[in-house]
Parts: structure tokens; sequence; C-alpha cells
């Protein structure tokens, strides 16, 4: 069972986050003004980018994780666990960059959805992490689950700089990056620039709650299939033999 | 303001909310399900 200082540290990382995201909201919809040229679309700034860095964040848990794994000198199936755990909190994150980003992309651009190549190249990130998720549930044992997951999971990781990168690489709709650009210059300043570093700092805390939440899932869900397959064996062990069954 | 930002609003909230939910739901789930899990009982000698 879990110790009581990671149930602690959990209901005090919640409570964080929760208070965080708040705190965002209040600023983003009500305390920050207007953008100039983007007018009141500007306040999905406060949540569309972080919950982006979030999902990239996600991914690249998930490949310490399977990286961990695959390597002889450091398995173990917690590693696994954590990259699977990281994963699924990282398709919401995805699921969430695409929505806001079909919300401001239809009263800016005028579609809700649009080939654009980040548009596409964060859908391709989505599905290649469904998959991920799809072939971790093909029966089969924990290790070969975890080698073939942590090899998928290495291969998916690949579309993630592309998706940073897609802004610079492609001539695309999607601006280029407001913050993590080549010069490093944040294009945006003030009270604005707070409150997104604030949605960044409050979502990367949600993600840690949801993903300690989601491992001790994993980790008992395994627990429990340990003790069932333990049992499953012993029972073997001490059933009579058809055979001698039979003679009897 | 106009629409869009409410509903982009809305719906992280609302999926990050659902998610944790979901997580809360699961996770009483497995525990129940860790505790059911009947202890083998001692069996002193395999049948022969």
């Amino acid at each position: 069972m879990e110790s009581n200082r990671y149930k602690w540290v959990r209901r005090v990382l919640g409570v964080v986050a929760l208070l965080l995201v708040a705190a965002t909201v209040v600023l983003g919809l009500w305390v920050t003004p207007p953008d100039v040229v983007q007018g009141q679309l500007v306040r999905l700034i406060y949540v569309h980018p972080p919950v982006a860095w979030v999902a990239y964040l996600a991914y690249g848990v998930t490949s310490i994780g399977s990286i961990l794994y695959l390597w002889k000198r450091t398995r173990n199936i917690k590693w696994d666990l954590l990259a699977a755990s990281s994963a699924e909190v990282g398709v919401i994150f995805t699921a969430l960059t695409l929505i806001t980003g079909s919300i401001w992309g239809k009263p800016a651009w005028g579609v809700w959805w649009t080939w654009d190549a980040r548009l596409t190249t964060t859908a391709l990130l989505f599905v290649l992490y469904l998959g991920y998720l799809a072939l971790r549930r093909v029966p089969t044992d924990s290790h070969r689950r975890a080698v073939r997951s942590g090899i998928a999971g290495l291969v998916a990781f690949v579309d993630v700089p592309i998706v940073h990168q897609s802004v610079v690489w492609w001539r695309t709709l999607h601006q280029s990056a407001t913050v993590l650009n080549a010069t490093l210059s944040p294009k945006i300043h003030g009270e604005m620039a707070m409150t997104l570093l604030l949605g960044f700092i409050s979502f990367t805390f949600v993600y840690a709650w949801m993903l300690m939440h989601r491992y001790q899932i994993a980790t008992m869900e395994q627990r429990a299939l340990d003790v069932e397959l333990e049992q499953l064996i012993e029972e073997r062990q001490y059933e009579p033999e058809a055979g001698s069954a039979l003679a009897q | 303001m106009n629409g869009y930002v409410e509903a982009g609003y809305i719906s992280v909230l609302g999926v990050l909310a659902g998610y944790s939910a979901l997580l809360l739901g699961r996770s009483r789930k497995a525990k129940k399900a860790l505790v059911r899990v009947p202890v083998a009982e001692k069996k002193s000698e395999p049948i022969e």
C-alpha cells in the first residue's frame, strides 16, 4: 500500500494545483487586458500553450521511463508503469491542445480545422500515443508488453520536436513560438506574460498530480495481477493430476 | 467576451475535472480489487 508521505504529498500537490489553476482562470479571463490585434481571443493563449507544453513534458517522461526499462541495468517494471501513466495523461493534454487550438482557429482563421503543419503533426502525435496505449492492451506478459510499448513510446516521441519546429520548418498558418523561440526572446510582456507563466506552472502541477494518481493505480493493478497469477500457480500445484484422480 | 474564449476555458476545465474524477474512481476500484483478492489458504501437503 502507498505510504502516508506519498499520500500527503499528493494531497498538497492537488490543492496547490487547484489554487494555481483558479488563479490562472481569474487572471486570464478578468484581470489581463484584451490584445490590440487579437482582442478577447488572446485569453485563450493562457491555456493553449501551457496544455501543449504539458503534453510535451508527459511524452518526455514516457520516453525516459521507456529508456530506463529497455536498458537492462535499470530494468524495473515501475519504469514501464511510469511511462504508461505519463502517456495516458499526455493524451488528455494533447486532446486539450487540439480542442483549444480549434476553438481559437475558428474566429482567427475562419475554420475549425486545416491541414496546417502544426495542426497535422499534433494530430499525428495524438494518434501515435493512442496507438501506444492500444498496444499496451494487447494481451501478453508484463515484460513483453513493456519492451513493445517502450520501443513504441520512443518512436512516437520523434514527433515531439517535429511538432515544435513545424512552425519554423514549414510555412504555416499557426503563429511562431511566443516564448520558446530561436532567440529565446518572449513576444509577450507585463501581466500577460505573468499570466502565461502562471498557466505553464499551474498545468504542470495538474500534470504532476494526475501522474501520481495514475501511477498509483497502475502499481495497484499490477500488484493485483501478480497476486492473482501467484494464486493460480499455487492452485495448479496442489491440483490432483487427471490420471491419478481417475485411478482413485 | 466572445463565446469562443468561454468555450475554450470550459472545455479545458471540464476535461481536466472529468479525468480527475475518473482517476479517483479508478483508484478506489483498484484499492477494492486489491483487498478483495483472497489470501491463498495454506495447504499442508500436496495431494498425491
